[in-house]
């Protein structure tokens, strides 16, 4: 049973932020690193249930979901209209994405959720955030407010709705608390091409075609995951293009000695789902942060691997990724933990 | 530092008559009007007597091409003092319009980025539209930060009028705002600005 | 819901004769929950299994999208085809288990359409049903043009009329009017889609009465009745990631011929549509008999993508990435 820390603070919402893992909330992460060397590739996979880390559950939380509900309702009370949006005619996909994520919390979590269906009727109760309400499904005047907004309140990792429309995929609902430098109400509308438009290389790989290809032809009940990965410094959620004059500049006070403490690496995992009803794709990003401190103390085995990663990265993904300026200080901090040794993950 | 090379400026097209439409609207601005005399000397006779044209002598960079349409022989020729009057008409012209019209847009981005939100909202697909951009490489701007969208811009790194930051434009676009994305320049570093060179394509 | 190996097991509870050709089979879950939701122009495929002979055939949900307490299909009897058909016909009676996969959608509405119009042929009405359902409870705009062989195969037809009224035309052979489907196209407002399910020739009118009237492919939606898998020469195959040589006999695809020996190929609609089991090509000496309309015609001549489920080959060694 999972466990949850009291409310912390991120990056974003103090100065003096609490935010930390444990040693198991680092051992369980989705580590992004297959190989000593990263290139994007197709690393897609069927997204089902392995382990008993954060690929256990469809939707996965962690000691972290109570503390990340209450940043999601004190980011989007701070910005009213720049973290969540959704289109007119995203409602039915809405819906999919508020019984999926229902039916998948009561069922992995049936400790912390439960969901009682009595025809339309349902009642819903999340034991964390101390919510038990009863609704009509598919009638939005039920809820307190959209169903897509209602239950990404309670859900951690942001949601992106994207509708199939003239062959492609359109992005028609977000809800983006803790987005890596880009613009929710920007990207809105945007298709599939489009919005991947300022990532390198895949264009020139011919990744973007073979991967649309392959969410077009994603159905119901056979959901896929992968991770991707970024680097932030500070535990700090929010980073969209709207706050950039807020965290760009801590990017800016990494160097050697401080690199520990202060980068973070961001790990995305992705589960992709095709909803049912609305045949709308659901693309959530599910976040965790970890400084490079504690994922040397508690994991040293990617730590090292970390190491060689970030040291050969291709100059364009670090562009991409925004560390060019502490890149090089990263390396040295992370290069005591690389002993030369191949990487042997039983080991740690 | 901030990603500024990204790679997805609008494709554009170039305007040739569309064999399959039966119907033909074409709308233009400006300098817009030599794509809008190109593609109807490329026409036939019978597409000439199908055509309609939309021409807004709003222009930033002066060119006038009023006098050469009004000699076309076609369907029809609506002149319109400013953009927002052209793109109102083409709203209402889409709405009333049967299957099998065609609309072909040439102007400054900024033009065919707010026709083609009324294009949108009839749901014309990419198969009914062509866009040929033309004359000056003026850009609307939407700010990240405050919301505001600036007409007009021309260097890569301007003042944003709602805001006062400086902004860095970023070759990002987005149809449904009709507008490329501004944020701001010196954001890792106070004073720290990128090269403020002229726009292009 | 049950699932195994990936199928859901439903029980048979009603089967309705509608027409001489055509029965509806409504399954339900066998402990009575709710079946997985879907949206309007999906199918099924059913599993059936006799003697040592396996079929998948496909079927359209006719079901509402929100009513997941039941499915229903509507299957008509195929006496020259391979044999799913008349099996369900003959052989399955209400009470019966039967194995689906969940449903899948290749047939989806056009969800910004203004105006949606759908010409349909006989059990081409199939997959309308889920869709006109979808439509109705949007308020969105909608016509349904059905053509039937005669008064006896009318039973969809009038069902649907009692409950969308005049949005539904019938067209009964020989006792009214042919359908003008130039007529009915001519004349929409812009961001109209048609939709056509039925023979090939009402298919092949639809696609020229549209062009002809200046209607994009991206308005155009159609869904041809596939007839699943193939028939044809036999042929021989090397599965490389198996490193075995199978046989595909002459009433069988390769995706069939794969199964029966054992080996898991992915699929989706059986039928050449979909894309899901495009296969590259690791070695060809001779020709492949491509029939498909999945892979373009560059594909097709470049000979290194293959689809097992319906195509061919007519060759002396043919390598596949399986």
């Amino acid at each position: 049973m999972t466990v949850f820390k009291p409310i912390e603070t991120y990056a974003d919402q103090a100065p003096d932020h609490t935010y930390q893992n444990s040693r198991e909330a680092i051992l369980r992460l989705p580590f992004p690193y297959p190989e000593d060397h990263y290139m994007y590739s197709m690393n897609v996979e069927p997204h089902v249930p392995f382990g008993t880390g954060a690929l256990r559950g469809q939707f996965d939380i962690d000691e972290h979901y109570v503390s990340e509900c209450h940043h999601r309702a004190q980011t989007l009370a701070a910005q009213p209209g720049v973290h969540y949006a959704a289109l007119p005619h995203m409602m039915e996909a809405q819906w999919d994405l508020l019984e999926l994520l229902m039916e998948s919390y009561s069922r992995d979590y049936p400790e912390h959720f439960t969901l009682e269906k009595s025809g339309t009727q349902w009642h819903w109760i999340n034991r964390p955030l101390q919510i038990d309400d009863t609704f009509t499904f598919g009638d939005a005047s039920t809820l307190p407010m959209e169903p897509m907004e209602y239950i990404t309140r309670q859900a951690q990792g942001e949601f992106i709705l994207l509708e199939e429309r003239d062959d492609t995929l359109v992005m028609g609902a977000g809800m983006a608390t803790q987005r890596a430098d880009y613009s929710l109400r920007f990207n809105l509308g945007m298709s599939f091409m489009e919005f991947h438009g300022p990532v390198p290389k895949l264009h020139e790989m011919g990744i973007l075609q073979r991967a649309l290809k392959f969410l077009l032809r994603l159905r119901p009940g056979h959901p896929v995951r992968r991770t991707n990965w970024s680097i932030t410094v500070n535990p700090r959620l929010e980073t969209s293009a709207e706050t950039l004059p807020d965290w760009a500049p801590e990017r800016t006070l990494v160097t050697a000695e401080n690199a520990g403490d202060l980068v973070n690496l961001r790990i995305e995992l992705q589960p992709l789902h095709r909803l049912p009803r609305s045949n709308a794709v659901l693309f959530p990003v599910r976040t965790y942060l970890v400084s490079l401190k504690q994922l040397a103390e508690f994991a040293p085995q990617w730590a090292k691997r970390m190491h060689r990663v970030i040291r050969d990265l291709d100059q364009e993904l670090v562009d991409y990724k925004g560390f060019t300026r502490y890149r090089d200080a990263m390396v040295t901090w992370l290069s005591q933990y690389d002993d030369g040794t191949p990487v042997d993950e039983s080991q740690q | 530092m901030l990603i500024t090379g990204i790679k997805s400026r609008p494709v554009y097209d170039r305007l040739q008559p569309m064999t399959g439409g039966l119907r033909h609207l074409i709308a233009g601005q400006g300098s817009g009007g030599a794509a809008m005399l190109r593609l109807i000397a490329d026409m036939s006779p019978s597409q000439r007597q199908h055509s309609t044209l939309l021409y807004s002598t709003e222009s930033f960079s002066g060119h006038d091409h009023l006098q050469a349409l009004r000699e076309l022989k076609v369907a029809g020729l609506e002149v319109f003092p400013s953009n927002q009057a052209l793109i109102e008409a083409l709203a209402r012209k889409l709405n009333e319009a049967h299957m099998g019209t065609r609309l072909y847009l040439s102007g400054s981005e900024s033009f065919i980025g707010t026709a083609m939100q009324a294009a949108n909202a009839v749901d014309l697909n990419r198969d009914e539209v062509l866009r040929e951009h033309s004359g000056t490489l003026v850009r609307r701007v939407w700010c990240a930060h405050c919301d505001t969208y600036t007409e007009n811009v021309t260097h890569r790194v301007f003042t944003c009028p709602g805001c006062q930051l400086d902004l860095v434009v970023r070759d990002h676009y987005s149809r449904r705002l009709a507008a490329f994305q501004g944020i701001k320049a010196d954001g890792e570093v106070p004073g720290e600005l990128p090269a403020a060179e002229e726009l292009d394509t | 819901m049950n699932t195994h190996n990936g199928t859901l097991s439903v029980r048979v509870t009603r089967i309705e004769q509608l027409t001489p050709e055509i029965k509806r089979f409504t399954l339900n879950d066998p402990q009575g929950k709710h079946l997985p939701a879907f949206s309007g122009g999906s199918h099924v495929v059913v599993v059936l299994e006799e003697g040592e002979k396996t079929y998948r055939n496909a079927y359209s949900l006719m079901s509402s999208p929100y009513d997941s307490s039941a499915y229903q299909i509507a299957v008509r009897r195929v006496d020259t085809g391979r044999g799913g058909s008349r099996l369900l016909h003959d052989q399955v009676r209400e009470g019966a288990l039967l194995q689906i996969l969940q449903p899948a959608n290749l047939f989806p509405l056009a969800k910004h359409a203004r105006q949606h119009l759908f010409i349909a042929g006989g059990v081409g009405i199939t997959p309308v049903y889920s869709q006109l359902e979808e439509l109705q409870l949007k308020q969105a705009t909608f016509e349904l043009h059905l053509a039937v062989r005669g008064p006896e195969h009318t039973a969809l037809g009038l069902e649907l009329k009692a409950r969308y009224g005049e949005k539904v035309h019938l067209y009964v052979q020989g006792q009214a009017a042919r359908m003008d489907i130039r007529g009915i196209l001519a004349a929409r407002p812009l961001g109209s889609h048609v939709y056509v399910c039925g023979p090939d020739s009402m298919i092949d009118d639809t696609l020229d009465s549209a062009h002809a009237l200046g209607w994009t492919d991206s308005h155009i939606h159609y869904e041809r009745f596939v007839e699943q898998g193939s028939t044809g020469q036999p042929f021989s195959v090397t599965l490389a990631r198996q490193g075995v040589t199978i046989e595909v006999p002459a009433e069988q695809s390769l995706l069939e011929a794969a199964e029966q020996a054992g080996y898991q190929v992915p699929y989706l609609c059986r039928g050449g549509a979909c894309g899901y089991c495009e296969t590259e090509v690791l070695e060809v000496e001779g020709e492949l008999d491509h029939r498909d309309d999945w892979l373009s015609e560059e594909d097709k001549l470049g000979k290194r993508k293959f689809m097992p489920c319906v195509s061919r080959a007519n060759c002396s060694r043919l390598v596949v990435d399986l």
